[in-house]
């Protein structure tokens, strides 16, 4: 559910949704919770909050709800077959890996991945598969990323509400929304 | 003498917490008669019955009138009691289902504020009059007709105050029980928006009808008098602010629950809880309505 945003004016304030597909409730030990807070913390200005929630494994696939977040946390580990079935994601994760590969994200969201415990030959593959993505290897580097992308997709900007504006249109394009 | 120093604290809260339980229920008692209302205007009968009576007997004389004929006068007497206590009961019921206290919408709770109303003008029956007639002839002077007349005269005061409360009811526009009705079913209606698909048309006009829907309860409940009813408006006006600073998926998010995670945003946990209590409550007050 997303309204369309008419002027700049409409962005301020803003709330941006951060959805993180994970399984486990730590990423290097740290609980995704109190790192998503830290980011909360961190973010400059009071024109923009941001509200994390973590859907289950079966609604990972949901395309149209998805798409109305602008950062996106996937936690590979979980997302990742240990097995060598032929395919890169487990089964439950096969939709997302072909939203992901396709890019069917819109272009101002941040998708993001983060592995924990794979090993170095599964990280490649995930790197050959999704060269455009970004992988955090530690908490830091997660939480800079995303801090990162945020900064760019502030209200406290003129260029950060052109950037929300942008993005949140294009999801309506994409839903249908009139 | 540590020891006595740790007992005290805790013996102070007891009787704090005592005297806060008495104090609720103290209120719960008054709010059966002035739902809310002011209770000066209870003092201010009260005084006034009891003044009107103990004048009318004082300055009488002699203090029975001979009546010829006692059946008819006796049975007219205990027929207008009984339509006074009819306009009593009807009246009481209305302001009872008019309050946002869903306790007071029970019949037991409206036959409760009957018989205190009617307690009430009794305890001024029984100084006034009564004692009146204990003390000028003993209580062996209290005959049927007195008795009778205390019945008429307990019902016109119960009824007198009945109606002067409804009256006060009136003048601050208190809204009617269909409006209160009509206003919390169109609010539990209008919660299916969280029901459409992302990309459904309507969902967003749906949306739209439930927050207009949420500023109309703000403005109904500004309206309530009764200890819960004012804590339903605050509790209502808190969550209704948070709500509305969301984006519609933050919403939607508070109405639904999150999913089942292991990890929860807190925020929206404690959000939803809200509104699932104000939920329970509104559902309480409106299925009341239905008994």
């Amino acid at each position: 559910m997303i309204d369309r945003y008419n002027n700049l004016s409409d962005t301020v304030p803003h709330e941006e949704y951060i959805v993180c597909i994970t399984e486990s409730s730590t990423y290097k030990g740290h609980k995704f919770s109190s790192i998503i807070k830290e980011i909360k913390n961190r973010v400059p200005g009071d024109k923009l909050t941001l509200q994390e929630y973590y859907p289950p494994v079966e609604k990972s696939n949901d395309y149209d709800r998805l798409i109305q977040n602008s950062v996106w946390i996937l936690n590979i580990d979980d997302c990742i077959s240990s097995t060598d079935s032929g395919t890169l994601f487990k089964q439950e994760y096969l939709e997302l890996q072909i939203f992901l590969k396709t890019r069917r994200y819109p272009d101002d969201a941040g998708v993001f991945l983060c592995v924990d415990d794979v090993t170095m030959t599964q990280k490649s593959k995930v790197k050959q598969t999704f060269p455009e993505l970004t992988i955090a290897d530690t908490k830091d580097m997660l939480v800079g990323i995303v801090l990162g992308h945020i900064a760019d997709a502030n209200p406290v900007s003129t260029r950060g509400q052109e950037k929300i504006l942008s993005w949140n249109n294009d999801v309506c394009d994409t839903l249908g929304v009139p | 003498m540590k020891r006595s120093a740790n007992f005290e604290p805790r013996y102070t809260h007891l009787t704090q917490e005592r005297l806060m339980e008495l104090r609720e229920k103290l209120i719960s008692v008054i709010e059966h008669i002035t739902f809310g209302l002011r209770i000066h205007y209870l003092l201010k009968v009260f005084i006034l019955q009891f003044v009107t009576l103990f004048l009318t007997f004082q300055f009488s004389n002699p203090l029975t009138i001979p009546i010829g004929n006692q059946t008819v006068f006796q049975g007219s007497y205990l027929l207008i009691s009984a339509l006074l206590l009819g306009v009593t009961g009807i009246f009481v019921k209305d302001m009872c289902v008019r309050t946002f206290n869903p306790i007071l919408h029970q019949w037991t709770n409206i036959l409760l504020s009957v018989v205190l109303y009617l307690l009430i003008s009794m305890i001024v029956v029984l100084l006034g009059f009564v004692s009146l007639i204990i003390a000028s002839s003993g209580i062996s002077g209290i005959g049927l007709f007195d008795i009778i007349s205390g019945i008429f005269f307990t019902t016109v005061f119960s009824s007198l105050l009945a109606v002067g409360y409804h009256e006060r009811m009136e003048s601050i526009n208190h809204p009617m029980k269909s409006n209160i009705q009509e206003s919390f079913l169109n609010w539990q209606r209008h919660l299916s928006w969280v029901e459409y698909d992302d990309s459904a048309h309507e969902k967003k006009e749906k949306r739209v009808e439930f927050e207009k829907a949420c500023e109309d309860l703000v403005e109904l409940l500004r309206n309530s008098n009764t200890s819960q009813g004012k804590q339903l408006h605050s509790d209502f006006v808190d969550w209704w602010e948070k709500y509305s600073t969301h984006e519609p998926l933050g919403k939607e998010i508070i109405i639904m629950g999150q999913d089942k995670h292991e990890i929860r945003n807190e925020e929206f946990d404690e959000e939803h809880r809200s509104f699932m209590d104000l939920k329970d409550r509104i559902t309480n007050i409106s299925s009341s309505y239905d008994d």
